[in-house]
C-alpha cells in the first residue's frame, strides 16, 4: 500500500479530515454531529496515516499511546455527569449559555460539548488501540 | 418507503443473517452477526413514525412552530403506539428511535471489532478459521 | 436525605470513574490494588446505605439529566437495592482476593479498569428502569467479562486457545440472545410506544383491561424468558456455561457464577413479573418445567467430571435451576425462597470458587484424580471448600440449608408435588458429588509425596484468606441467624406480586 500516490494524497487528506471531524464534534448536539461521528472520522483519518506509512515509521516519529486518550476521554466524560451534581443537579444535567466574543459573533457554549469531547476522545483511543495492537503484531 | 417493502427487506436481512451465523468459517458468523444486528437496527427504525415527517433535527428557526405530536399519552381515548393521532399534522419523525438505534450501532460496533480481533487471535493460535477444526470444548 | 438521593447514580458512575483512572495510571499496580480495594469498599457501604434507605424510606427514583417524562430513570427498590448488596460484596471480595491472585502482567494490563466496568454494568443493571438501558449495561457487562476471562492467574491451567475458543462461543451466542432482546423491545415499543418498564405495566394492564391486549405481547414475554434464561443458563441454553465459566481465572469464575448468571433471574424477576403479568398463566408451567430439567441436567452431568472447575459450572447450571423452580412457582412464599436461594447460591458459590482457585494453585493440576490429602497441607482451603460445599448442598448449620428448606416448603405448600420430589432427588445428588470431590481432594493419601514440599509453598496468602474468612463467615451467618434475609426476601416478593408501589413512585417523580 505503501505507494507514493496514497502517500501524497494521504498527506495532503488527513489535515483536511481531522478538520471536518473537529466541525462535527463542535456541531454536534443540535444539528447532525457529535463525538462519536467525529471521532470516527480523527480515527480514520490516523488510520489511514499507519496504512499509508506503516506503522514503524509512524512510531518512530512519535509514538501515541492511543489507550491514554481513551482513559481521558472517559475522565472527562463521567466528570461532567459528576459536575452537574456539584451544583446541585441530578447526573449529566446539561445546560448552556449565549455568550458572543468579538469575531465569532454570538456561540452558544454547552456543557454537553464537554461530555462530547470525552466520547471524541474514547471512540479515537479505542479505534486506534484496537487498530495499532492488530497492527503490530507480526 | 413503502412499509411493505421495508417488512420484506427487514426479513431478508434476518434471514442472511441467520444463514451466514450457521456456516463454518469464523469469519462469515461475524458477517452474519453484523448483518443481524444490522436488520435490527431497520426493525427498531421501523416502529416509530416515519411516514412523512423530517429528520428530527431542530434548529432556531423551529423554536416557535408545533413540536409535531408523534405521541400523545392519553390513556383514556386509548392511544398507546407512537401513532399520529388524526388531524394532527406531523412536523418530525420520531426522534427516540434513532436515539435507540444509535446507541445499537455503536454497541454492534464495539462488539464486531472485537470478535474480529477475537477470530484473529484464534487465527494464531490454532491456524484455521474453521470452527468445526477448532472445537475442542465439549459443552 | 439530599446526598441519598444521588447514591444510585454514585454506584454506576464511580465505577466507570475508576475504569478510566486506572486506565490512565496503569503499570503502578501497587497503587492500583489499595485504590481499588477501597473503592470497592466505598461502593459496598454505600449499597449497604441505600438498602436502608430504601428500607426505611421507600422506593427511590432518580432522574439522570433530570429530561423530564421520558428521561432516563434509576429506580431503586428492595429488590433492585438488594442485589446490588450482593454484587457489592462478592466483587469487593473478589477484588481482595485477585490482588494476590493474578498475574502481575494482568494487573498491569486490563485487569482493574474491566473489573471497574464489570461493577458498573452490574449495579446498572439491578438499578436501571429503563428496558433500553438494561440493554446496553447487558452489553457493558458481557464485553467486560470477555475481557477479563482471557487473563490469567496463578490457580489458572487453562491453555490461551482454550479460552478464546470459549469467548468466542460466549460472544456469538450473546450477540444471537442481545438481539433477541432487541427485537423484543422495538416490538414492545411499537404496541405501547414507551420505555419504562413502569409505563408499559401500566399500559399493558390497561389493554388486558379493556380486552384488546394483543397476541404478540405473549411471543415478546416469551423471547424476553429465552434471553433472560440465556444469561442465567436455564435448560436448552445452558450449553455454553461448562466451556466459559472454567476457562476464567477464579476471581472472574466467583463474579461470573456468583453475579452475572443471576442477572437473568433478575431479568425474569423484574420484566415478566413487573410487566408481562398477564402471560405469566402460560410462563410459569414452561419456567417449572425447564427448571427441573436443567436441575436434573447440571446435578447429572456434575457427577461425571473430573475436572473441578467444570464440576462446579455444572453444579451452578443444577442450583440456577432451584433458583428459577422458585422463581416459576410464583407464589409469595416461593419467591421468598427463590430470593433467598439466589443469594445463598451466590455467596456459597462465589466462597467456593474463589477457594477452587486456591485448590488447583495448590496442586498444580485441575484432575481431582491427581489430587489427595491436601488436609495436611493446606488445612485452611479444606475447611473453607468443605463449608462451600456444606451449603450448596443443604447442611445446617450452613445458609444453604435455609434456602433449600424454605424452597421446599414453600412448593408443598403450593402443592407442587411432583417438581419437588424430583428436586429433593436431585439435591441428594449434589450432596452425592460435592462430598465425593471434597474427600477425593482432601482426604485420602497424598498422591504423589516428592512434590510435598512443593504443596507447601503454593499456600494462600493473607488477603486470599481474609476474603475467604469473611465469606465463610457471611455463610455461617445466614445459616444460624437466616431471619433478616428471610424478612427481606418475603417484603421483596409481596412488592414484586404487587407492584403498584413500584409503579405509583416513578409515575408520580417522572409526570412534571
Amino acid at each position: 500500500m505503501t505507494t507514493l500516490i496514497t502517500k501524497t494524497v494521504s498527506k495532503a487528506c488527513v489535515p483536511i479530515i481531522i478538520l471536518f471531524s473537529v466541525s462535527l464534534l463542535f456541531a454536534g448536539h443540535d444539528l447532525p454531529g457529535g463525538g462519536f461521528i467525529g471521532g470516527v472520522m480523527f480515527a480514520s483519518a490516523i488510520s489511514l496515516l499507519y496504512v499509508a506509512f506503516g506503522l514503524k515509521y509512524i512510531d518512530s516519529i512519535y509514538s501515541y499511546q492511543w489507550d491514554k486518550w481513551f482513559g481521558a476521554g472517559l475522565l472527562l466524560a463521567s466528570l461532567t455527569g459528576f459536575g452537574a451534581m456539584l451544583f446541585g443537579y441530578n447526573f449529566l444535567r446539561s445546560l448552556y449559555m449565549l455568550v458572543s466574543l468579538p469575531l465569532l459573533g454570538d456561540v452558544k457554549l454547552l456543557s454537553t460539548t464537554l461530555f462530547d469531547i470525552g466520547v471524541y476522545l474514547v471512540v479515537i483511543g479505542s479505534l486506534l488501540y484496537v487498530f495499532k495492537g492488530t497492527g503490530e503484531d507480526e | 418507503m413503502n412499509n411493505t417493502l421495508l417488512s420484506v427487506c427487514i426479513a431478508l436481512l434476518f434471514a442472511i443473517g441467520t444463514f451466514m451465523i450457521l456456516r463454518r468459517d469464523m469469519i462469515k458468523v461475524v458477517i452474519g452477526i453484523t448483518v443481524l444486528s444490522h436488520a435490527t437496527n431497520l426493525l427498531i427504525v421501523s416502529t416509530g413514525a416515519f411516514l412523512g415527517g423530517r429528520a428530527p433535527i431542530i434548529t432556531s428557526d423551529d423554536a416557535g412552530s408545533p413540536s409535531g405530536i408523534i405521541f400523545t399519552d392519553d390513556l383514556a381515548s386509548g392511544i398507546l403506539a407512537p401513532v399520529i393521532p388524526e388531524g394532527t399534522e406531523m412536523v418530525f419523525v420520531d426522534p427516540l428511535v434513532q436515539a435507540l438505534t444509535l446507541t445499537a450501532i455503536v454497541i454492534s460496533l464495539a462488539i464486531t471489532a472485537f470478535l474480529l480481533i477475537l477470530c484473529y487471535r484464534i487465527y494464531q493460535e490454532h491456524g484455521t478459521t474453521d470452527v468445526s477444526e477448532i472445537r475442542r470444548l465439549k459443552g | 436525605m439530599d446526598t441519598m438521593q444521588q447514591v444510585p447514580m454514585i454506584l454506576i458512575a464511580l465505577p466507570i470513574i475508576f475504569a478510566a483512572i486506572t486506565v490512565l495510571f496503569r503499570s503502578k499496580s501497587g497503587l492500583q490494588k489499595a485504590l481499588n480495594i477501597g473503592v470497592f469498599a466505598i461502593l459496598f457501604v454505600m449499597s449497604l446505605s441505600l438498602l436502608f434507605h430504601v428500607w426505611n424510606n421507600g422506593i427511590l427514583v432518580y432522574e439522570v439529566g433530570e429530561w423530564g417524562k421520558y428521561g432516563i430513570l434509576l429506580v431503586a427498590d428492595l429488590l433492585g437495592a438488594g442485589m446490588v448488596v450482593l454484587s457489592s460484596l462478592i466483587s469487593l471480595m473478589a477484588m481482595i482476593y485477585a490482588t494476590d491472585y493474578m498475574d502481575r502482567k494482568a494487573l498491569d494490563a486490563t485487569f482493574f479498569p474491566l473489573f471497574n466496568l464489570m461493577a458498573a454494568g452490574l449495579n446498572g443493571i439491578f438499578l436501571t428502569g429503563d428496558i433500553f438501558n438494561m440493554f446496553v449495561f447487558f452489553e457493558v457487562l458481557v464485553l467486560s467479562s470477555c475481557g477479563l476471562i482471557v487473563l490469567t492467574g496463578r490457580g489458572d491451567h487453562t491453555k490461551m486457545a482454550d479460552k478464546l475458543e470459549a469467548i468466542f462461543k460466549y460472544l456469538i451466542l450473546n450477540m444471537v440472545s442481545i438481539i433477541l432482546m432487541l427485537v423484543a423491545i422495538a416490538s414492545l415499543y411499537a404496541t405501547v410506544g414507551t420505555l419504562n418498564m413502569a409505563d408499559i405495566a401500566v399500559k399493558i394492564a390497561y389493554l388486558a383491561e379493556t380486552g384488546t391486549l394483543p397476541w404478540h405481547i405473549h411471543v415478546i414475554a416469551m423471547m424476553l424468558i429465552v434471553v433472560f434464561g440465556y444469561k442465567a443458563a436455564l435448560f436448552p441454553l445452558h450449553f455454553w456455561l461448562a466451556d466459559v465459566h472454567p476457562s476464567a481465572p477464579a476471581p472472574i469464575h466467583a463474579m461470573l457464577s456468583g453475579m452475572v448468571i443471576k442477572v437473568g433471574v433478575y431479568g425474569i424477576l423484574r420484566v415478566h413479573y413487573l410487566i408481562f403479568q398477564e402471560s405469566m398463566f402460560m410462563l410459569q408451567p414452561v419456567l417449572i418445567l425447564l427448571s427441573l430439567v436443567t436441575i436434573a441436567v447440571g446435578a447429572t452431568s456434575a457427577v461425571g467430571q473430573y475436572d473441578l472447575k467444570r464440576l462446579l459450572a455444572y453444579s451452578s447450571v443444577s442450583q440456577i435451576g432451584y433458583v428459577l423452580l422458585g422463581v416459576g412457582m410464583g407464589t409469595a412464599y416461593a419467591l421468598t425462597a427463590a430470593m433467598v436461594y439466589l443469594v445463598n447460591h451466590a455467596i456459597a458459590k462465589s466462597m467456593l470458587f474463589l477457594a477452587t482457585g486456591e485448590t488447583l494453585y495448590h496442586a498444580g493440576t485441575k484432575d481431582i484424580r491427581k489430587m489427595g490429602g491436601f488436609v495436611q497441607s493446606a488445612p485452611f482451603l479444606s475447611v473453607i471448600f468443605l463449608i462451600g460445599a456444606m451449603s450448596i448442598a443443604g447442611l445446617p448449620p450452613t445458609g444453604g440449608f435455609f434456602a433449600k428448606l424454605v424452597l421446599f416448603d414453600a412448593g408443598l405448600g403450593a402443592e407442587y408435588y411432583i417438581p419437588i420430589g424430583i428436586a429433593l432427588v436431585f439435591a441428594i445428588f449434589t450432596l452425592f458429588y460435592l462430598f465425593r470431590t471434597w474427600l477425593s481432594i482432601f482426604w485420602g493419601e497424598v498422591k504423589e509425596h516428592d512434590k510435598e514440599d512443593t504443596y507447601k509453598s503454593r499456600n494462600p496468602t493473607i488477603a486470599i484468606k481474609i476474603s475467604l474468612a469473611l465469606l465463610a463467615c457471611v455463610v455461617i451467618f445466614l445459616g444460624v441467624y437466616p431471619e433478616p434475609l428471610i424478612v427481606l426476601s418475603s417484603t421483596i416478593a409481596e412488592q414484586l406480586l404487587d407492584p403498584q408501589p413500584y409503579i405509583a413512585a416513578v409515575l408520580e417523580r417522572s409526570v412534571r
